[in-house]
């Protein structure tokens, strides 16, 4: 193990992902257009996947319509920015708050909801967010969708993959940083708090309500985030892409990545929107191999993808296995 | 707005109501029987819609012939999927239940998307040939056969649950498993009988619906309108399931006719949330002490 730590994370997690984020910088350029696309879709993924896993894994609220937050994002950032005139880089962080109202508008409701009932309530709330884009055309495009053009930066269109690319790297980096600064908080260990147990967190002087609601409003902020790129990047947004199927890849995505993990996140995120692609043949097939994921990482692997490496490695080193998963399983819930 | 108008529109209310009180009945069945809330409910519907498309397009068995095969073929799916797949999911939490399930379903929506590629999306019933007159209201029969046949079935549900041993023991199992067990129930078996007749209702609400609304692979949405049916009942009775599906039916098919679709396709979701917030035990239910 390395001596040195930077803000809590071991040395050897830092050179790690310095090493990603320069793989990430500087191989782009040799790649062509349609791996620029594919990868701007995976870190807005990875956007999306932090914000849930943070409502879900981290404060174990089931949520069923994070695909709706990210449709509240679409539409508001490409009203903001095509109809009103509004800089993108001003309608991006206001559909954002806009869907984060949203959340906190749903999550009201929800703190008096636990388990299943709060699973069925979100289930409604997406088919009503779905009927509400049909049902106003003047703002949606109604099922015919809209377009919604690239932004501008310094005065130049980022109309090439690659450039908008390196925007949604940089602001999937800031994701990272806030839900990693977040999770070490005070509300971040009281979001673990809830989920453990709603009445010991609540004898510990853990506002139930407010944490709650804050965990809502943080999910939906990322999701609005991560729904006004995906509007721009693919340039065309119609209901149907925020059906209840995204919400539940979201699902999948976390739970396949690791819960309660950012480190899940990103993994579930990356390789469950790139291996679709890779494996294009079964596209026809692609519902019922998530579906048969899923299952399949619930039962075997419910820690997900991230208790898989310290596993790994304790059978390797041998001796001592279990007492390195627990501690190795443990890192991975943080 | 005349009589007649309002008389047709009770009649249709009360049939797409009867069908989501079906399906809340499956759903609150499984429940109470497993402790599963099965997401994939509502895929059982389309299967049971598909299967009756299939025994009545392909093989051209007549009307009641599809109807009883069909019972028959998805409660033995609906015992397969509990020995395979939910049962080890039992003593899971609820958000592992709630996504397994979901993906079960995600997985038969497939499945009878890629497996009937054909155009035809209807199936004939008996009725369709048949015109019904109340004096100068022409009411469709199959809505009527709709209502009769879901009251048929709930009845016959309350005398099973009354009147049967094996129905006894279905509620012996759900109020304390343990227990059952220790006065020789075989829990096991009952578990699988539950699922194989919460499917057997799903499939009849598909039935039911197929001709009416088409058959296709989106049908399983209709699982919403079951929870809502359900949950307005307090998730524990049979009764209140009942009136909660029927209220939801009238409720959206007057609102839809006076204030238009937008209306008809929030009433559920607007329902549900007022319940949930203002009566969470139901309208008939009590509510209960948790267990911290």
């Amino acid at each position: 193990m390395s001596d040195f730590s930077l803000m809590g994370v071991s040395g050897r997690a830092v050179i790690f992902g310095a090493a990603l984020l320069l793989l990430a910088l500087a191989l782009p350029p040799f790649f062509g257009s349609y791996h620029h696309y594919l990868a701007s879709l995976a870190l807005i993924n990875v956007i999306m996947a932090i914000g849930l896993n943070i409502l879900t894994g981290n404060a174990g609220q089931i949520s069923l319509c994070n695909s709706s937050f990210m449709a509240i994002g679409a539409y508001a950032t490409t009203y903001l920015s095509v109809k009103l005139g509004l800089s993108y880089w001003l309608a991006l962080p206001a559909a954002g708050v806009i869907s984060a109202i949203s959340g906190f508008l749903l999550g009201f409701p929800a703190l008096r909801l636990r388990g299943f009932y709060l699973a069925v309530v979100t289930l409604g709330f997406l088919e009503v967010s779905q009927i509400l884009i049909e049902q106003l055309p003047g703002i949606t495009g109604g099922v015919r969708g809209i377009s919604s053009p690239r932004p501008a930066l310094l005065g130049h269109t980022l109309s090439s993959d690659l450039s908008f690319y390196y925007v949604i790297l940089a602001i999937t980096l800031a994701t990272l940083w806030c839900a990693y600064s977040l999770l070490r908080s005070p509300t971040g260990r009281a979001f673990e708090a809830i989920r453990s147990s709603e009445a010991a967190a609540q004898t510990l002087a853990v506002p139930l309500a407010q944490t709650k609601l804050a965990a809502f409003v943080i999910s939906a902020f990322f999701a609005g985030i991560g729904g006004g790129l995906f509007a721009s990047l693919v340039g065309f947004i119609d209901p149907l892409e925020f059906g209840v199927w995204t919400s539940v890849r979201h699902v999948v995505f976390i739970v396949v990545g690791g819960l309660g993990s950012i480190t899940g996140s990103v993994l579930g995120a990356l390789v469950l929107t790139v291996l679709p692609e890779v494996l294009r043949a079964f596209k026809e097939y692609q519902e019922f191999v998530f579906g048969g994921l899923l299952l399949v990482v619930l039962i075997v692997l419910p820690h997900g993808l991230v208790s898989l490496g310290p596993k790994i490695r304790a059978r390797l080193s041998g001796g001592g296995a279990t007492k390195s998963v627990i501690a190795a399983q443990r890192s991975a819930a943080e | 707005m005349t009589t007649s108008i309002v008389l047709q529109l009770i009649v249709a209310g009360l049939s797409s109501g009867s069908i989501y009180a079906l399906v809340g009945l499956g759903l609150m069945l499984a429940f109470k029987g497993t402790g599963i809330v099965n997401f994939a409910h509502g895929e059982l519907v389309a299967l049971g819609a598909y299967a009756a498309l299939f025994f009545s397009v392909v093989l051209k068995l007549p009307y009641w012939q599809v109807f009883v095969l069909t019972l028959i073929f998805c409660g033995f799916v609906g015992v397969l999927l509990e020995r395979t797949l939910i049962r080890p999911l039992m003593r899971a939490p609820s958000f592992t239940i709630v996504v397994a399930t979901l993906a079960i379903g995600l997985m038969i929506k497939n499945v009878l998307r890629l497996s009937w590629q054909e155009s035809v999306s209807t199936f004939p019933t008996p009725f369709d040939e048949l015109s019904l007159r109340v004096g100068e209201i022409s009411i469709n029969p199959n809505y009527v056969w709709i209502i009769s046949c879901s009251f048929a079935i709930m009845g016959l549900l309350a005398l099973f649950f009354r009147k049967n041993l094996t129905g006894k023991a279905m509620q012996a199992v759900s109020q304390n498993t343990t227990a059952a067990r220790l006065m020789g129930i075989r829990v096991s078996r009952i578990f699988s009988l539950t699922f194989a007749v919460s499917s057997a209702i799903a499939a009849l609400a598909g039935i039911l619906m197929g001709p009416v609304v088409g058959v296709e692979s989106e049908m399983g949405s209709v699982i919403l309108k079951g929870f809502v049916a359900a949950i307005l009942g307090g998730f524990n009775s049979l009764p209140g399931c009942v009136v909660g599906g029927l209220t939801l039916g009238l409720l959206e098919t007057f609102g839809g006719a006076y204030f238009g679709g937008t209306f008809k396709a929030v009433t559920a979701f607007v329902l549900l949330m007022f319940v949930l917030l203002v009566r969470p035990h139901g309208i008939f239910g009590r509510a209960e002490a948790r267990r911290v």
